[in-house]
């Protein structure tokens, strides 16, 4: 039996039906109408899983950086859209709704180097928004270059060429074993690691590949022994990193040769390991809280205040991240992303660690990457004391080497 | 070679072990209850994280060893009464929603609590370091987890062929219905074996701590490798959960020196053999 439509029901679908798309339009961001709208910035980052870390300190960062401007530019209020990208296919998708749905016109994707090669092929074909590639795979400022994306943190190439010859200095060592990753970023750490040691004459008595997220090294650290190297080279990242140091302490490794990590996380990844097991062992990494420069001392006093801790690497990254954007944007006067694109391109501004320049032929930020050496726990001075910088350097592969040609 | 491969199969050793452990609390729970349960994996990483509460306040692994089981297995007990007895006759996907809801619910419960970064402590004293025996080095840890492993396999399965409760045990593993029909109250088997069987995979997560990184993802690497265990060896099976855990063990370790790369994938692929040639696990129960 169907029901009739009186006044009285219409009345009441109309006022249910008004405010179910009030609510709902709420939820919604309107286009983009500069004038009237914020700046949205886009913060693709990984807050759920293995690297939840990463995103909660990556916010931080972002937040800071927002806070030093102000919340505003260019009269804009600046508004931050936070989502999960915990693989490429959730990368492109959600840049997809950012750029899209949102209106973002600044997009931060990290730590995935394969999350953040997906999202630039999709951020270059929409040509709607710049984007900053937090991670360190060669390819991104190679041959996977394009002219809307733009990268703070060292490559593979440059790091490599600090910390594997530190530590040849260091450890006075002529063989090696390698620990691998087996992943773009593992595949181009140990590439680099090869040429840097055949370069210096040093030998490498062979490689061990280890799928990522493994979690048993026990195979690893026996080959590593039985071949009877000077020093063994971990060139894994994050969560691998603490397993297999906790496991090499466990069979002795440091007993019989030195270690050393090619591409330290961050100082949490520091406190995971503990400081027991850091001792004496040499790490490779993008920042640390001890680098002596101007905007690093206003972030670091600005991180304490607010969480109570030093600054971690994924933190000041994400800081400069859009603490950079916001600059050149004050800088060009504009958000359009051409105009932004071109002033970025040679821009050169007071980093985290110095003096910094962005590279106009490959939009790399020309920057120091720096080798740690690991307190033994009775000489830390504060409970986050596990190291000192015991050099960096700035190593970064000619214009016309990178492979990357870039074009609108 | 020879010293490298024995030192792989003293190494699969102590890993198979970790297996077992996990897996004979899983096969249990599934044999017995025939609950297939998602959120084990959750109660090792619960288990690793109690034992760095208990290692952090007190100074003393020692007493984690006992502290932990009994935490996780209360745990276990309070899920099984407010949520899994209501599954009990379900269909299987009820359990599979609920325990991965669980399970993930669970982790994200760490993280507030605990924090998204990885936690950590050490062996104590006087297990840290190696013993050279024959040029082979064995972790004094490892070796200490071997004997842990091997005593609580035989507590295990005393338990189970020596006592009244285990005998109730093992036929509700084969027919509950029968055994309640002979007026064995089930629902408290139920009940405790759920509780022993939580505590025995937090005591595993406890195990593995010193040696491992406590993050909050750790209970789920390790139950896709259980899963294969229990399929190996056969659901329901404790001998079949040794066997199984052995296997994958050493053949994890052992195909790390031909191919690292696939030293996961073996298990899996050990896995869907068994299921081609033997469905019921090596040492399955018949219908």
């Amino acid at each position: 039996m169907s029901k009739k439509v009186n006044r009285r029901s219409f009345l009441n679908f109309a006022v249910k039906g008004g405010l179910g798309l009030m609510v709902g339009s709420s939820f919604m961001a309107p286009r983009s109408s500069k004038a009237a709208n914020p700046l949205r910035i886009l913060n693709a980052n990984t807050f759920s899983g293995p690297y939840a870390e990463a995103g909660m300190l990556g916010t931080r960062g972002i937040h800071l950086a927002v806070d030093h401007f102000g919340g505003k530019i260019l009269g804009r209020p600046i508004e931050i859209i936070d989502r999960d990208v915990p693989n490429p296919a959730e990368g492109v998708r959600k840049a997809t709704e950012g750029i899209e749905r949102f209106g973002c016109e600044y997009i931060v994707v990290s730590p995935s180097s394969d999350t953040v090669l997906a999202v630039m092929g999709y951020v270059a074909k929409a040509k709607k928004a710049v984007m900053y590639a937090g991670a360190a795979s060669d390819k991104i400022t190679g041959e996977a270059c394009n002219r809307y994306t733009f990268r703070l943190v060292t490559p593979c190439w440059g790091g490599i060429r600090e910390v594997v010859p530190r530590i040849i200095q260091e450890y006075k060592a002529n063989t090696f074993y390698t620990i691998t990753p087996k992943y773009v970023f593992g595949e181009d750490l140990l590439r680099n690691t090869k040429e840097v040691l055949e370069q210096r004459g040093k030998k490498l008595l062979g490689n061990s590949y280890h799928p990522p997220g493994e979690t048993e090294y026990s195979p690893y650290i026996t080959k590593a022994m039985a071949a009877k190297p000077d020093c063994v080279l971990f060139l894994n990242f994050g969560g691998d990193t603490v397993n297999s140091l906790k496991q090499a302490d466990n069979f002795g490794l440091k007993k019989v040769c030195k270690i050393g990590v090619v591409w330290g996380a961050d100082v949490t990844q520091l406190q995971a390991i503990g400081a027991r097991v850091l001792e004496d062992i040499i790490f490779g990494i993008e920042f640390f809280y001890k680098i002596d420069s101007p905007l690093n001392n206003k972030l670091n006093k600005a991180y304490r205040e607010k969480y109570g801790k030093v600054t971690s690497f994924t933190a000041a990254a994400a800081y400069a991240a859009v603490y950079h954007y916001l600059e050149v944007v004050e800088k060009a006067g504009t958000t359009d992303p051409r105009k932004v694109i071109e002033t970025w391109e040679g821009f050169e501004t007071e980093g985290l660690t110095g003096r910094e320049t962005w590279r106009a032929c490959d939009h790399q930020c020309i920057r120091n990457f720096y080798t740690l050496k690991c307190k033994a726990p009775k000489d830390m001075k504060h409970e986050e004391d596990f190291a000192d910088i015991i050099g960096y350097s700035k190593h970064y592969l000619p214009c016309e080497q990178t492979g990357c040609k870039m074009s609108w | 070679m020879t010293n490298l491969i024995l030192a792989q199969c003293f190494n699969g050793l102590s890993l198979g072990i970790i297996y077992v452990i996990v897996a004979m609390s899983l096969t249990i729970v599934w044999g017995l209850m025939n609950i297939l349960n998602f959120a084990h994996g959750l109660f090792f990483g619960l288990g690793a994280y109690f034992a760095y509460t208990v290692v952090t306040v007190t100074g003393n692994f020692w007493l984690c060893l006992i502290i932990v089981p009994l935490a996780t297995g209360l745990v276990g007990l309070i899920l099984e009464y407010s949520l899994l007895r209501r599954l009990y006759g379900l269909h299987v996907l009820y359990q599979i929603l609920l325990t991965f809801g669980i399970a993930l619910v669970g982790r994200e419960i760490i993280i507030l609590i605990y924090g998204p970064i990885g936690k950590s402590f050490y062996p104590p004293s006087i297990l840290e370091g190696a013993i050279s025996i024959g040029g082979i080095l064995f972790p004094k840890y490892r070796i200490f987890l071997l004997f842990v492993g091997i005593l609580l396999i035989f507590g295990m399965w005393m338990f189970l062929e020596k006592t009244k409760y285990g005998s109730i045990v093992r036929a509700g593993t084969e027919d509950s219905e029968m055994v309640s029909c002979l007026g064995v109250n089930i629902s408290k088997v139920f009940f405790l074996i759920f509780g022993l069987a939580i505590a025995i995979a937090g005591f595993s997560g406890a195990l593995v701590a010193p040696i491992r990184a406590i993050e909050p993802t750790m209970g789920w690497l390790i139950l896709g490798i259980c899963f294969a265990v229990v399929v190996i060896g056969g659901m329901g099976s404790f001998v079949g959960a040794i066997i199984g855990g052995l296997i994958a063990g050493l053949s994890q370790s052992l195909v790390t020196l031909i191919m690292p790369s696939a030293s996961i994938i073996v298990i899996y692929l050990a896995m869907v053999f068994i299921l081609l040639v033997k469905p019921r696990g090596l040492m399955g129960i018949r219908d």
